[in-house]
């Protein structure tokens, strides 16, 4: 089975993030980028179907030269190849744009199954998955929590309010993959002694044409200053008298 | 120019976010000479299409049929195709759910349309569309602009204040073809999730509990709270990964993303990532047995305590007040 899992590389959760003073970008000098957390899922499942079926785990990623450092890892995790799509290091907001870029590399290659992320934790807003697949033609299911193949047959379990359903279709797919589908593994010394070797292709590309951008950047509102009402349950009743007052509850 | 909202109903009722939604689209249409156009696919939908017109929507095109009680792409893309070849809205907004996600995104692919999820705010000045994000986490707001239309805006839940804006709508029925069209992905199986509680992404008010439960069964605490507020149930990642409670009910930058009135957090230290889901939480109380906790920098009020002395007198104190 050949499977492509696109990846990106974005700040760490826990980053501390400035705006350059003309609010149109972040600060990214000492910011720290790793492996999007979403994609270590779809990594996971693609290393865990190459070991149930054979085949090839092809991790594709559009970055720069700043955040693609942290892609490696995938190397590590037991992808057996990376293409790194360069971008001039300006950044892709554009959901259409990305997944135009991916697309039609993606599509010089032979394929079963494309796993991504469900969303890419910096500016991501989860269309991409979805925008890949109708541009390659192809079924989709997002933010998958189960996943199997029988067969040339997909079932994927996606979480709605109030219930689960299941889908089934043939391959090939593009599968959105949320967290709790599997436990990403940690690489080991060994593995990532072998990801060395492993091969690592970049390619430039030019920027498309974006349908939208973003074209300011401010910090969020801040929060009015809080109050400690006090310890323990002796403060409990000035809080409800305050929720009431103010019609919250 | 006119504007299509696709709303949702829950147990024959619109959802909070639908209303939400058609509330704005109301305002941006009239503001922009347009009308409100709003559209309905699914089962059990006479109660909800009426109160599309309370929110202001002149037409309201309703898809209902029991096969499409539960959400299938493709067949509800047939009956967009419908609309869309009757309608022409320069913008087609949706509340941010599971299922309109992937509508969204499939129709804005058709096009090559912008397609911008989780808005948080979507104005248009001078005829320039302007949507904003809350991006890194929230840590961040964006503001994007969307030169090209049609576009594709699906709103965060709880950030348009509601508003009731009466209008005579008239209900149009979409013939629904019976069998639906077969597809190429089946639904295989419904598994329902049973629950009383209001949805997370949904609710006014959601408890929420962390480590500071220290064991499973203590969940229970956080769930009673809940319920005497009628209340979502919360959780921070640390008790998701300990396997005490299931993953739907994380909230942060890889859980839920929630905006309420009130988020109460219980035995929740405030880590980044947790914090990154309740940003826009209008009101949040923190009970927390460490004075140093990060949590108290964000809170609006909090209480230093140990959650076992603290949640159950809070319980008492609600129903002294009922
Ligand atoms: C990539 C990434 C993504 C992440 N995504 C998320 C996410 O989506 N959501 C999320 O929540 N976390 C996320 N995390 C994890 C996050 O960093 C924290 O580890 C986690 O939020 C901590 O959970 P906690 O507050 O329950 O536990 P702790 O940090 O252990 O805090 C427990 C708190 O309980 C208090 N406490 C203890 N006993 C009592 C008592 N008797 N009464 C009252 N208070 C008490 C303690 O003082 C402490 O503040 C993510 C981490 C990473 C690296």
């Amino acid at each position: 089975m050949n499977i492509f899992v696109c990846i990106k590389s974005v700040p760490v959760s826990d980053a501390i993030i400035k705006i350059t003073p003309d609010c149109q970008h972040i600060e990214r000098t000492n910011l720290k980028y790793d492996l999007n957390p979403y994609d270590e899922y779809a990594i996971e499942a693609a290393v865990q179907l190459k070991e149930q079926f054979g085949g090839n785990v092809l991790a594709i990623s559009l970055t720069d030269e700043i955040a693609s450092v942290s892609l490696r890892r995938v190397l590590a995790m037991g992808a057996d190849k990376l293409i790194q799509l360069m971008l001039p290091a300006v950044g892709l907001n554009d959901s259409q744009a990305v997944a135009q870029l991916l697309a039609q590399e993606i599509r010089q290659n032979p394929f079963d199954l494309i796993l991504l992320g469900k969303q890419a934790i910096d500016t991501g807003s989860e269309a991409v998955g979805p925008l890949i697949a109708r541009l390659l033609d192809l079924p989709f299911i997002t933010a998958v929590t189960n996943l199997s193949v029988q067969e040339q047959t997909v079932i994927a379990t996606k979480e709605f309010d109030g219930y689960q359903a299941v889908y089934e279709g043939p391959l090939p797919v593009v599968i959105t993959t949320e967290k709790g589908l599997n436990k990403p593994r940690y690489p080991s010394l060994k593995d990532i002694m072998l990801a060395k070797k492993k091969e690592i292709i970049s390619k430039n590309v030019a920027l498309p044409q974006e349908t939208c951008q973003i074209i300011h950047l401010q910090p969020p509102p801040t929060r009015p200053a809080g109050r400690i009402l006090g310890e323990g349950p002796a403060a409990v009743p000035e809080l409800v008298r305050i929720l009431k007052e103010a019609g919250t509850i | 120019m006119d504007i299509l909202v696709y709303t949702i109903a829950n147990k024959g009722a619109l959802t909070k976010a639908s209303a939400e939604a058609l509330t704005l689209g109301y305002q941006l249409a009239t503001n922009n000479s347009g009308t409100l156009i709003s559209l309905a696919i699914g089962d059990n939908l006479s109660n909800a299409a009426a109160e599309c017109g309370q929110y202001g929507a002149q037409k309201v095109y309703v898809a209902e049929h029991e096969s499409l009680k539960y959400f299938q792409l493709e067949s509800y893309l047939d009956i967009f195709d419908q609309v869309l070849a009757r309608q022409h809205p320069y913008l087609i907004l949706f509340p941010l759910e599971p299922s309109t996600r992937d509508i969204a995104a499939a129709l804005a692919a058709k096009k090559n349309a912008p397609i911008i999820n989780d808005c948080i705010g979507l104005s248009i000045d001078d005829s320039r569309i302007i949507a904003w994000r809350a991006v890194y986490g929230g840590k961040v707001h964006a503001q994007i602009n969307i030169p090209q239309l049609p576009a594709f805006i699906t709103m965060r839940a709880n950030s348009v204040a509601l508003a009731a804006n009466p209008v005579q709508a008239e209900i149009v029925k979409i013939d629904v073809p019976t069998p639906l069209a077969a597809t190429i992905l089946k639904l295989k199986a419904i598994n329902p999730t049973v629950t009383t509680r209001p949805s997370l992404t949904e609710a006014r008010i959601i408890v929420a509990g962390g480590r500071g439960i220290k064991s499973p069964e203590n969940y229970r605490l956080i769930e009673q709270l809940a319920d005497s507020l009628g209340a979502a149930t919360g959780a921070s990642r640390s008790i998701v990964d300990a396997g005490w409670v299931s993953q739907v009910h994380q909230v942060g930058q890889t859980g839920k993303t929630v905006a309420p009135d009130l988020y109460i957090a219980c035995g929740i230290s405030g880590a980044m990532q947790h914090l990154a889901g309740i940003s826009s939480a209008k009101c949040i109380v923190a009970i927390n047995i460490d004075a140093e906790a990060p949590i108290f920098r964000v809170a609006n009020y909090g209480i230093i305590g140990d959650l076992f002395e603290v949640i159950p007198a809070l319980i008492e104190e609600l129903r002294r007040h009922a």
